[in-house]
């Protein structure tokens, strides 16, 4: 056994063949240096192992993503390197950390941030979730931010996760929607099925209540969660996406609950929310089991133009990929998808529906990293605590190929280092980092470094990015919905910026085109439900699509 | 010695499986490292492979040391030991059964094939039979599963289950009114079974009918269970469990089917192999109070909270101890701090309701047992005490507005049945009472109460539309053969013959009467009093 795992140990020094990368692994090239760390200890304290996410958002408007990655608490001898790192990108595709001139090196025990311009000055504002008190950082528009959270009204108790801005009340200003895991009382490990200690499941603690936050438009937000009826229901919240789910043109919130049902809130437009997760097909799977529900993606995978949700769930549980219908209910459709039985060893975490090569079909990238031992899986003999860390946790990431139909195969290869290094990973998203026009990954792994990985698919399509702004709102239409046709297909994508675990993105879309050469249609449905047609656009490039400067057309919905 | 593999590649990890099945042709007993395991468990496993070292040709031996391990979630090392097991005795089912067991969330193809091998030794286990066909389902090999589904439909214990998987697989055709069919059929069987309602809710969604959907989905919120399949052999596999884990699930299991001694007990070995959980002495205490002992449950529960005084489940069961042994204000305080401490908690509302009731503060009983169900809309009791509660207060259009609710979720309680119709009766609405009441009778037709209420009614009731003599008689004969010494069912019974006009017959059951309640003064006086009324057709 020892000599067959020195042998592939051997395998993996094997220079790389390039054509046979997907994702190369350019962190250190990019000098992106940052060491996650959560306060590992042996005490097994289930905060050590649920963070972290981070962003990619343009900071300083130059064109290009920065980096904004979560930290968790302090271990390391100097408390500042267990803050939040903000990376700024130079020219020369290098990251520099701006942490501390931004304002942005949070101290507190972080889970996720979420980006949104609150204030419509035109530029992102951040969100920091923590185990403890949350952050909210307005963007003073000089590469720095200040940390309003009293003024604001945000006084966030408790354990959060996840976070969301988006346009409950349609009143122009984005609202913000805070997702909440458990009580951490008491503090204290657990056993698997072994009797050896290991990390409590969620069940072990209190669900905690979620937060809606109703944005007054002058800098505060008002806690409208208990009248709202969000805050009536406790549960593990780990994951949120904003999206109207049921055409009404309201913003609704899918929230993915970890071993329990899962919420969908649809929005009955008077302030008040309805859970409906049962009747819309979202709250259990097939089989009626409640799933441990960590990341949600956003997308339509078998390009009928309906948006489609794919959550990201525990080993001995599938992925479970839920299609839209016509009929709005959304159906468990794993099986069929193929994303089902391989995901089944693993425990996914941060997920993304993004069109790796361009081809104009949705493909899949899941971080995973197991948040329970494998039982029987013995200390290694003379690990430090970290290494045994990765050792009883670390799992490869996967990444699917979409086929067609909202079928999906395994795209993983033996060289891919995105596929085959070995962590405990947590937040993921996809953005242009190198700004080819194509979409690279960011992995955020717990007790670990970020990684970049760039895109070198060979023989990739097309591609065209828009951004879609309101120039009234001076902001990204958060909400609004994105369609174009290239070839004889169609795509959709929403605009949106927070999805995956625990993280958010800028809210420029991407299309691949494959081999058409323009976006022959380009159709934007905007978040209160008009819609404008935009003229063709050649491939290859990045438009601002501005409300109002589209023609008005009926688009059935 | 084999260790477990330490995290490879992902090739390496594909090709260490597959020297794994290689390995598990060999007897070789596969080695477990216990050093970090509970010691309990550890010691477990090293007598029973020591048993087996000694009894290499027991298929027994192999199996135990199979169910040992899979209790304690060894997988790998228990399929060794089942396929060994299997390779002594080829013709025991739990061999294969078992393997499947162990395989069935991480390999279901794998799971199939033995699943097939068990079905082959013992085809009519319906347990197996419905875990295979679900497996399939889950696999996507449908016509299999549906063949399997209809094979154990005639079996009354595996119905439920069946319609259900059928539903599923009809579901998943996008044929929807099919699997709403085997769902209704499903809801008739096991009308508290959750899983029914979660599929039909979605069921009725996708074909539009929005009004069953959410009808659907409520009592999906309302039955908080899942109908369980009740699988022998897995449950004797999962009694080797030594885990104080094991014992905490042994323990809610048994609380769970009233047998509160043997929980006790589970929780008293929890606590040897854990000291120091809150929860842990919490569930002990509960148990304890379940018996009665309310004193020594209290101290658990004083040990528990010390360790996290912020634990709203335990001190909402502290204060139903301290309510019982008669410490109200105390039980308040206690349940206030767990309201305040997590204002969606129901059972805390629920339990400051009932102290509230006991207090005969009314107004904050009915608040407190809203609370509870707008929180946690399982908890049906708070419909019954709700009812209840403006029912004291005189508040009968309110009690029956929610006891109808409950009536939504439980049908064929008779009782609940029976209050609506007393209610009804105290609005002066005799036309609902006697319906309500008459479905009471229906369905438990030994209710005396319900059987005397609307004896009265049809014979005496104001609104004509509502007197039915003939009935009267019929439910009063009824009542009177069941209790021919029972004055009051005599007495009612000339009650009845009276409405009808027949005075002969009256005259002789309130004479009757009188004579087998003679010794009750105020009864005799009452049916006297009706007696001298009835006309004498002599004259």
């Amino acid at each position: 056994m020892l000599c067959l795992s020195l042998f592939l140990d051997a395998c993996q020094k094997v220079e790389r063949n390039p054509p046979d990368n997907r994702f190369d692994d350019i962190t250190l090239e990019a000098r992106l240096h940052f060491q996650h760390t959560s306060g590992v200890q042996g005490r097994y304290l289930l905060a050590e192992i649920m963070g972290s996410g981070g962003a990619l958002f343009d900071y300083d408007n130059d064109g290009d993503l920065d980096i904004y990655l979560v930290n968790g608490g302090a271990a390391a001898a100097n408390p500042s390197d267990s803050a939040n790192k903000l990376f700024q990108r130079n020219a020369d595709g290098s990251y520099q950390d701006v942490s501390k001139t931004s304002g942005l090196d949070d101290p507190g025990f972080g889970m996720g941030s979420a980006l949104g311009d609150f204030d419509n000055d035109g530029d992102l504002d951040i969100y920091v979730s923590n185990v403890d008190h949350d952050r909210l950082y307005l963007n003073n528009g000089d590469t720095s931010f200040t940390d309003i959270s009293v003024e604001a009204g945000i006084q966030g108790h408790g354990w959060s996760s996840s976070a969301t801005f988006c346009d409950i009340d349609d009143d122009g200003f984005l609202d913000l929607y805070v997702a909440t895991y458990v009580t951490q009382e008491p503090l204290q490990a657990c056993a698997d099925e072994s009797g050896d200690i290991d990390y409590c499941a969620p069940n072990a603690y209190r669900g905690e209540a979620d937060r809606l936050y109703r944005n007054n438009g002058d800098g505060t937000f008002t806690f409208i969660g208990r009248k709202s009826g969000i805050s009536q229901k406790n549960n593990n919240a780990l994951g949120v996406v904003c999206f109207d789910f049921n055409g009404d043109h309201r913003d609704d919130f899918f929230v993915a609950n970890d071993g329990e049902r899962n919420h969908l809130w649809i929005n009955k437009g008077d302030g008040t929310f309805d859970e409906r997760g049962v009747a819309y097909g979202t709250a259990v799977n097939l089989f009626g089991d409640t799933e441990a529900s960590m990341g949600i993606a956003l997308g339509d995978v078998n390009a009928d133009q309906r948006l489609d949700v794919l959550l990201t769930h525990l080993d001995d549980e599938t992925n479970t990929l839920y299609l839209s219908t016509n009929d709005r209910v959304l159906t468990d459709a794993t099986i069929q998808s193929g994303l089902g039985i391989p995901s089944i060893p693993e425990t996914g975490f941060g997920v993304s529906l993004f069109d790796a090569d361009q081809d104009g079909r949705l493909d899949v990238a899941i971080s995973n990293g197991r948040v329970r031992k494998q039982p029987g899986n013995a200390p290694s003999p003379g690990a430090g605590i970290l290494d045994q860390f990765r050792d009883d946790y670390a799992e490869p990431n996967r990444l699917m190929v979409n086929v067609g139909n909202g079928k999906f195969a395994d795209w993983c290869t033996v060289f891919d280092p995105f596929c085959t290094d070995l962590h405990v990973s947590r937040g993921l998203l996809t953005g242009d980092i190198d700004t080819d026009g194509d979409l690279d990954i960011l992995v955020m792994n717990s007790n670990g470094p970020a990684q970049l990985y760039r895109n070198t698919i060979a023989d990739k399509g097309g591609w065209l990015q828009l951004r879609i702004l309101d120039p009234t709102l001076n902001r990204d239409a958060i909400g609004a919905r994105v369609r174009v046709k290239a070839g004889n297909v169609w795509q959709v994508r929403p605009v949106i910026h927070s999805d995956s675990y625990l993280s958010s993105h800028d809210a420029v879309v991407h299309f691949g085109l494959g081999s058409a050469l323009s976006a022959d249609e380009i159709i934007v449905t905007w978040p209160r439900g008009e819609c404008e047609r935009f003229p063709p656009l050649k491939r290859n490039q990045m438009v601002v699509l501005l409300k109002g400067q589209g023609k008005p057309v009926e688009v059935e919905n | 010695m084999s260790t477990s593999p330490r995290p490879i590649s992902y090739f390496g990890r594909f090709v260490l499986l597959g020297f794994l099945q290689l390995e598990t042709q060999g007897a070789e007993i596969p080695s477990i490292l216990t050093n970090h395991m509970e010691a309990p468990v550890a010691q477990l496993i090293d007598k029973t492979r020591a048993s087996l070292e000694k009894n290499l040709n027991s298929a027994e031996a192999w199996g135990r040391l199979g169910m040992v391990s899979h209790a304690h979630g060894l997988l790998q090392p228990a399929i060794v030991c089942y396929q060994q097991a299997a390779k002594q005795d080829s013709s025991d089912y739990r061999w294969p059964y078992l393997t499947a067991t162990a395989l069935r969330n991480s390999k279901r193809a794998d799971a199939i094939f033995y699943y097939a091998k068990a079905m082959k030794l013992k085809s009519n286990d319906f347990v197996l039979s419905v875990t295979y066909a679900d497996t399939l389902t889950q696999n996507g090999q449908y016509e299999e599963a549906q063949a399997l589904y209809n094979a154990v439909l005639p079996i009354n214990e595996a119905q439920s289950f069946a319609l259900i998987g059928l539903a599923r697989i009809a579901y998943i055709d996008n044929d929807l009114v099919t699997a709403q069919t085997h769902l209704q059929k499903a809801r008739q069987i096991d009308p508290n079974d959750r899983e029914i309602y979660t599929l039909l809710a979605h069921v009725h969604m996708k074909l539009g009918n929005e009004e069953a959907a959410r009808e659907s989905e409520w009592l999906a919120r309302t039955y908080p269970h899942a109908k369980v399949l009740d699988a022998p052999i897995i449950k004797a596999m999962q009694s080797f469990g030594e885990t104080a884990g094991a014992f905490v699930a042994r323990g809610q299991r048994m609380t769970e089917s009233g047998d509160y001694a043997g929980a006790e007990a589970a929780f008293r070995q929890v606590l040897a192999r854990r000291p120091g959980l809150a929860f842990d002495y919490g569930n002990l205490a509960n148990v304890l109070a379940r018996q009665g002992r309310y004193a020594e449950a209290l101290e658990y529960f004083e040990r528990g909270l010390t360790i996290n005084p912020n634990d709203v489940e335990m001190l909402s069961n502290q204060s139903l101890a301290l309510m019982t042994d008669g410490q109200l204000d105390h039980a308040g305080t206690t349940l206030i701090k767990a309201i305040e401490l997590d204002p969606n908690y129901g059972h805390a509302h629920f339990n400051l309701g009932v102290l509230r009731y006991r207090q005969r503060n009314y107004g904050a009983a009915v608040e407190h047992f809203s609370d509870a169900l707008s929180t946690n809309p399982a908890l049906t009791q708070a419909y019954l005490n709700l009812g209840t509660t403006y029912a004291e207060m005189g508040k009968f259009r309110s009690a029956i507005d929610v006891w109808k609710q409950l009536e939504r979720i439980q049908p064929h309680n008779a009782s609940l049945v029976f209050n609506i119709g007393l209610s009804w009766l105290r609005l002066g609405q005799d036309a609902n009472a006697s319906s309500a009441l008459q479905k009471a009778l229906d369905l438990e037709p030994n209710n005396r109460q319900a059987a005397i209420m609307l004896i009265r009614l049809l014979a005496t009731s104001q609104q004509a539309s509502v007197r039915d003599a003939p009935r009267a008689i019929t439910i009063a004969e009824a009542l009177y053969a069941l209790s021919p010494h029972d004055p009051v069912a005599a007495d009612l019974l000339a009650i009845a013959f009276a409405a009808d006009n027949n005075f002969d017959q009256a005259r002789h059951y309130a004479n009757v009467a009188l004579k087998l309640g003679a010794t009750d003064r105020q009864f005799v006086n009452q049916v006297q009093s009706r007696l001298n009324r009835y006309p004498n057709q002599e004259r």
